[in-house]
């Protein structure tokens, strides 16, 4: 951080190409779709411009997915205004899960991947903020003060929200299984 | 039901390793070191913008509760009046919240952004869902904008000099949506009839979302910055460095 701050531009490119992968993967899960790489190449432009607010010491990490995290909402947001609706999202899931296939019994896979697209279509179903915190902790694999950071909320609202986001999901879950079993 | 939660924890996480991202952009670290070639080098924040921060990241948390507090303690002023001294330091005013923080006021800011012609003005009227006013005085806009939550219409103007005149208008009946630091002194003064706010010195502008929760983007440096309301609107206008100039093109808007 002190190379970037002392003017050297090989250094921010470090710290792009370092973080750019799970960037990427924050852009694409809260949503930026098709815009995600405009997203992150924004994201981290905005960073450069705001590292004058960025303190010493704390965590580049969970500062620049913030940033990202923001960038991919408004995205989302713009993209659903012009017409480019959810029904993207089935299209998506599929997508993002393709390697769900590539266990060894074809069966178990279906199984599996079934089962897979089911807790994603419960995750969609959950209102924003529970949906948002999930996706930090498990999806991005975030701790708990990362996600406090990226999402702006003070601790206790991440532990209380998650654990209500969870105990929602489970009840999605068994409640989808016992249709099918029906 | 710890088991439970711990079988959904371990679900969510065997369905994180399967979802496929994809890479980002092989170009990534070119194209982002091409667009800040330009920009100035970041300097590390100073002890006193850093109280700022704090100040600012706590009032975020919390702004609500605050404003709460704030009413209440508005709603006590009758009865109360030694209060009013530490209230002065705090008013609102139909969607700008204003904050008057200690310490030595930043001595220039860049000038405002350049809006880009996203949209018509008969686009902007039906995305915002109220009439653009515009001042005789600048003419057709350059740019216009619309917020991302469709609340904020941006017009600009580039004058002839090279300066940039921007106008941002609002609906005056939203939550508080600039939260502005203010170092030094603010200045009461009117549009025609309608009372204005005048800040003489360049000062940091966060926008915060209706949610609470979050800001749109990083806080920016105005300049100095007149604001006033209109007819249901609030109206703020960057771009000009003294008063008698922010209030000829205010007093023009129709």
């Amino acid at each position: 951080m002190a190379r970037v701050r002392g003017g050297d531009a090989d250094a921010y490119a470090e710290l792009v190409r370092r973080h750019a992968p799970i960037a990427r993967r924050t852009a694409v899960l809260l949503g930026a779709g098709a815009d995600a790489d405009d997203v992150v190449q924004e994201g981290f432009v905005k960073a450069y411009r705001a590292l004058g607010t960025f303190r010493d010491g704390a965590e580049f990490r969970p500062w620049l997915l913030r940033i990202v995290a923001n960038e991919a909402r408004n995205a989302h947001r713009s993209a659903v205004r012009r017409g480019a609706r959810e029904e993207n999202a089935a299209v998506l899931d599929a997508d993002l899960l393709h390697r769900a296939g590539d266990a060894a019994d074809p069966a178990q896979a279906v199984l599996l991947a079934d089962r897979r697209v089911g807790l994603l279509a419960a995750l969609r179903g959950l209102p924003e903020p529970h949906r948002l915190v999930v996706t930090c902790r498990y999806l991005l694999d975030l701790d708990e003060s990362e996600t406090a950071t990226v999402l702006g909320w003070p601790r206790g609202t991440v532990k209380s929200r998650l654990h209500r986001a969870l105990g929602r999901l489970r009840a999605e879950l068994r409640t989808a299984e016992e249709v099918t079993d029906a | 039901m710890p088991e439970a939660t711990n079988s959904m924890e371990a679900e969510l996480r065997a369905l994180a390793a399967e979802l496929d991202t994809g890479a980002p952009a092989a170009d990534l670290a070119g194209a982002v070191l091409l667009r800040i070639r330009t920009e100035p080098v970041p300097a590390a924040p100073s002890a006193a913008a850093e109280r700022v921060r704090r100040a600012r990241s706590w009032l975020r948390a919390r702004w609500r509760a605050v404003l709460a507090a704030l009413v209440a303690l508005l709603a006590g002023l009758s009865l109360a009046p030694p209060v009013r001294a530490t209230v002065a330091e705090w008013f609102g005013f139909h969607g700008v919240v204003v904050t008057q923080q200690p310490g030595p006021a930043p001595t220039s800011a860049p000038p405002p952004p350049v809006g880009t012609r996203q949209v018509t003005l008969a686009q902007a009227r039906v995305l915002v869902g109220f009439q653009p006013r515009l001042p005789s005085a600048l003419g057709a806009p350059t740019g216009v904008e619309v917020s991302a939550d469709r609340r904020v219409l941006s017009l600009t103007w580039g004058d002839d000099r090279g300066g940039v005149v921007r106008i941002d208008q609002f609906n005056g009946e939203v939550e508080p949506r600039f939260w502005k630091s203010v170092r030094g002194e603010v200045q009461f003064a009117d549009v025609r009839l309608d009372p204005a706010i005048w800040f003489g010195v360049p000062h940091e502008l966060v926008v915060l979302l209706p949610d609470g929760t979050h800001h749109r983007e990083p806080s920016r440096l105005v300049g100095p910055t007149l604001v006033w309301q209109s007819r249901g609107l609030t109206m703020r206008l960057e771009g000009k460095q003294i008063l008698p100039e922010a209030l000829a093109i205010a007093e023009s808007v129709g």
